[in-house]
């Protein structure tokens, strides 16, 4: 668990970071959502203590981050960035390498280690392994910089933009993997993002934030219905609320017993996915199935359009 | 098809410089238009081969210690310790660069006598200010997003300079390199004015004897060595830059 405690920082009597508190919760996602000069990547920078603050202290599981060497720090706390940072004299192994050869693993190890995050991250050890990071494409150097920051199994990911630099079709696909991944390994992560639509597809909590304070913290459900704030409603006030909205639910929450035709969806796939799958196929309702695949119920366009507001 | 020409070309001038070292007479016909009549068209008072060795060792003995102290001084004023010292250092190489290096030459015989030490001195001035420009261009120019990365995944500051920094300016330092090897070969003719061994000798000789084809044997040897070793240190830099994706 990570508590942030009256963070702030001040640069030449400007402040980028005003007094923020927060809690992450081991194992789950908190995303800090904020336009630009908001001192989200400062914030996100403190943790790690690449920006040593001005006040206010971050502990990690009890321990005050004051109390640990930088150096040592974070070689325990994964970090991504929009630009993945990739060392350009290093091979994709070297790389991910970095922080397990400083930790002292043995060879043998981090090499078993090397395949086994590019088979995580779906890339072919045998073909990527061996090349230099201008040799890759933009996903590839991407999910190269997600394995460098996982390779020594930190407890903890700091993620400043990671998938800003890809274009949208590969950026949604890395967004999942990555939501797999964190389910996978149970990492801490607090990710950056100046993208609404990315923050509440990812995240177990949303901080806005705005002119280096916190204006909301709190699920995503809880953003979209109970905006707290005027900046937090402009933000997630757009057209696209509901949508997001019904992106948020499980079909599983408002399937109904009763008998539709055509193909089936998972129970487990959001209202926005139902809702795409009616307006495509010109249907009104949709059969269920459960995880083993059986017909459990279906879903009805008036039940999901009922569900689509607060 | 351009590159072949040119590797060609470089093998042709290496085999050239070759032959012309280990057997001159296979070029006295050649010279010998150039060579007052009945004066030798080769240069025969000292071996050739010798004294283009004890050149290129002129130029090894004074570019590898303004390497070593120019990339030293450069790496010191460019860490935060020793950023006041900046000025002074620049200041320092400068004058080494202004000061013509026969003016060097002339004064540093009365310190320490006729030879090779005065050459040495001088090419070894002459050549510290590209080095130490190149390698604080090399280590400022740097990649904001891999410093960062290099120190948010837990290098120290140590290991970041020698496994991150230092590797990546690398190319930027062998060019300053490449360009103080090349002005000291060029320079180290006029060491032997002071009696130090090197081509320069062949130079003068034809000169003061009215003899061009010497003039010719020594400017193009000097030359040629030049440019190959322009392209070796340059060929070394433009794969570490191809490594890193830089081209």
């Amino acid at each position: 668990m990570i508590h942030i405690d009256g963070l702030t920082k001040d640069f030449d009597g400007i402040t980028a970071v005003n007094d923020v508190s927060m809690t992450l919760q081991t194992g789950t996602i908190t995303v800090i959502v904020g336009t630009s000069g908001s001192g989200k990547s400062t914030l996100l920078r403190m943790i790690n203590r690449l920006i040593e603050p001005t006040a206010g202290r971050v502990m990690i599981d009890g321990t005050d981050t004051r109390n640990i060497t930088p150096h040592e720090l974070r070689r325990r706390i994964g970090y991504v960035i929009q630009s993945h940072g990739l060392f350009p004299h290093w091979t994709v192994a070297q790389n991910i390498a970095t922080v397990p050869k400083l930790l002292g693993w043995p060879d043998a190890q981090i090499s078993e280690r090397i395949d086994e995050l590019l088979d995580l991250l779906q890339l072919d050890p045998s073909e990527i392994a061996g090349r230099y990071p201008h040799q890759l494409s933009g996903g590839q150097s991407q999910r190269v910089g997600v394995a460098r920051a996982l390779a020594a199994r930190p407890n903890m990911l700091l993620m400043d933009e990671p998938f800003g630099a890809l274009d949208p079709v590969i950026r949604t696909k890395a967004q999942s993997d990555l939501k797999d991944i964190q389910t996978k390994l149970g990492a801490t992560i607090l990710l950056v993002t100046h993208d609404m639509t990315e923050a509440i597809r990812l995240s177990d909590q949303i901080a806005v934030m705005n002119e280096g304070r916190i204006e909301q913290l709190a699920p995503p459900q809880d953003i979209l219905a109970k905006p707290d704030t005027d900046f937090v409603r402009d933000l997630v006030g757009g057209e696209e609320r509901p949508f997001h909205y019904l992106s948020l639910i499980p079909v599983a929450k408002h399937m109904t017993s009763g008998v539709a035709s055509g193909d089936s969806i998972s129970q487990q796939h959001s209202l926005l996915d139902a809702l795409a799958t009616m307006i495509w196929t010109g249907r009104d309702a949709l059969p269920v199935h459960n995880e083993s695949g059986q017909i459990s119920g279906c879903i009805t366009r008036e039940a999901l359009l009922a569900a689509g507001g607060p | 098809m351009r590159k072949s020409i040119a590797y060609t070309l470089r093998l042709l001038a290496g085999i050239w410089v070759l032959t012309f070292l280990l057997t001159p007479s296979l070029y006295t016909p050649v010279l010998e238009p150039f060579a007052p009549d009945g004066r030798p068209a080769i240069y025969d008072r000292a071996d050739l081969l010798a004294l283009t060795l004890s050149h290129l060792a002129l130029v090894a003995g004074a570019i590898l210690p303004a390497t070593l102290i120019a990339v030293g001084l450069a790496v010191i004023v460019s860490r935060p310790i020793g950023a006041e010292f900046l000025p002074l250092s620049r200041a320092i190489v400068n004058i080494g660069q202004t000061f013509p290096p026969v003016a060097v030459l002339a004064l540093a015989v009365p310190l320490v006598g006729f030879g090779t030490y005065p050459t040495l001195i001088a090419l070894f001035l002459y050549g510290l200010l590209p080095i130490f420009e190149n390698t604080l261009t090399g280590l400022s120019d740097l990649p904001a997003d891999v410093t960062e990365a290099a120190t948010a995944v837990g290098l120290t500051d140590h290991q970041r300079f020698f496994q991150i920094e230092f590797p990546l300016a690398l190319p930027v330092i062998l060019e300053g390199v490449r360009l103080s090897a090349v002005i000291a070969l060029s320079t180290a003719t006029i060491g032997s004015t002071v009696a130090a061994k090197g081509l320069g000798e062949v130079i003068i000789a034809g000169l003061t004897s009215n003899n061009l084809a010497f003039i010719l044997q020594g400017g193009l040897l000097t030359g040629v060595l030049a440019i190959l070793i322009y392209d070796a240190i340059g060929l070394w830099a433009y794969h570490l830059r191809q490594r890193q994706g830089l081209l």
